[in-house]
């Protein structure tokens, strides 16, 4: 180290305290924007995922009911920017063996009071 | 009370102090404090999606269960309809079917094709009566529609036209073979018999 950069590298060295605080203060803002958006589960939640196949894997209207056997969900992606609401996502589906093609779900969690504490709107895509 | 210079000094130095102090601990506070949220926010997301799981899961079990029950209770019914109309048209080939093509009744009156009745074809019978000094020779046929049989011929004054009209309550007794056809007039054109005259005829079938 030469002369002329010890006085600098001593003032630097006598702040770290300070970009250390500083950088910790912006990952907690950081944390914090990402918690206000963790609230809705992932796409790739285990119990998401399982009500996804039973969405999928039987219809009831009326009197008349269906049941398909959901075998697989494979890539699970995030395909728009969450909110503090809801998350879009998509998935491929395997039913019966057979490739359903992908499936877009969107994860919302509704208005206080709904017998719902989680709507998921699946459309295939 | 004046301060002195040197307090006044010291005093501004524990401000600065205590500044710095602020500053050097926000960043930590901040962090475990956005850390903390952002760990709980994950904990409630898991534990929403859990409940809500389960929640779908039950409600959807019970709805496929509804489902299945009524479909069941539907195919029960519909099985015990079928079974019961199966057991009727046994019944009822096995009533008409076993009557002979031709039968004759003790009085002498001759009743032909009764069993085709089932196949929607009509049976006609014929026999004599004789009233005062005269003696009738009646044609007539039967009909069935729905689960009832009607008849119509000739008893009357003329042999040509149709006088007389009405329903015919059967019974068979398998144990004498006997068939019993009541005929009972609803439509009288003649002057031979009125509304509600009852003739029985009984053959011999076996």
């Amino acid at each position: 180290m030469n002369k002329l950069s010890r006085p600098f590298m001593h003032s630097i060295l006598s702040y770290k305290y300070y970009f250390a605080s500083a950088a910790l203060f912006v990952l907690g803002v950081g944390l914090f924007s990402a918690a206000r958006t963790s609230f809705v589960p992932s796409c790739s939640n285990p119990h998401v995922i399982e009500k996804l196949k039973l969405i999928l894997s039987a219809q009831t209207t009326g009197q008349v009911y269906s049941v398909n056997k959901v075998t697989s969900v494979f890539d699970v992606n995030q395909i728009e920017s969450p909110t503090s609401s809801s998350r879009t996502c998509a998935a491929g589906v395997t039913i019966e063996g057979s490739e359903l093609g992908t499936i877009n779900y969107i994860i919302t969690i509704p208005a206080p009071g709904s017998v719902e504490k989680l709507s998921l709107n699946t459309s295939l895509n | 009370m004046d301060i002195l210079p040197m307090a006044n000094s010291v005093q501004e130095n524990r401000k600065t102090k205590y500044f710095k102090a602020a500053i050097l601990l926000s960043g930590p506070a901040i962090f475990l404090l956005g850390g903390s949220f952002f760990i709980y926010s994950k904990i409630a997301s898991n534990s929403l999606a859990s409940s809500e799981w389960t929640r779908y899961s039950k409600e959807r079990n019970n709805a496929l269960d509804s489902a299945r029950s009524k479909e069941l209770a539907e195919q029960i019914k519909s099985q015990k309809e079928a079974d019961k109309l199966r057991e009727s048209v046994d019944r009822t080939q096995s009533y008409f079917s076993d009557i002979p093509i031709v039968v004759r009744s003790s009085d002498g009156a001759t009743l032909i094709n009764f069993g085709k009745l089932i196949n929607g074809e009509p049976a006609q019978y014929s026999y004599k009566v004789a009233l005062g000094q005269s003696i009738y020779d009646v044609q007539g046929e039967i009909v069935a529609r729905g689960n009832s049989l009607y008849y119509s011929d000739s008893y009357g004054k003329s042999s040509s036209e149709v006088l007389s009209e009405g329903e015919i309550r059967h019974e068979k007794d398998p144990q004498t073979g006997n068939l019993r056809l009541t005929f009972i007039t609803s439509k009288n054109l003649g002057n031979l018999s009125k509304l509600g005259d009852v003739r029985n005829f009984d053959f011999k079938y076996k």
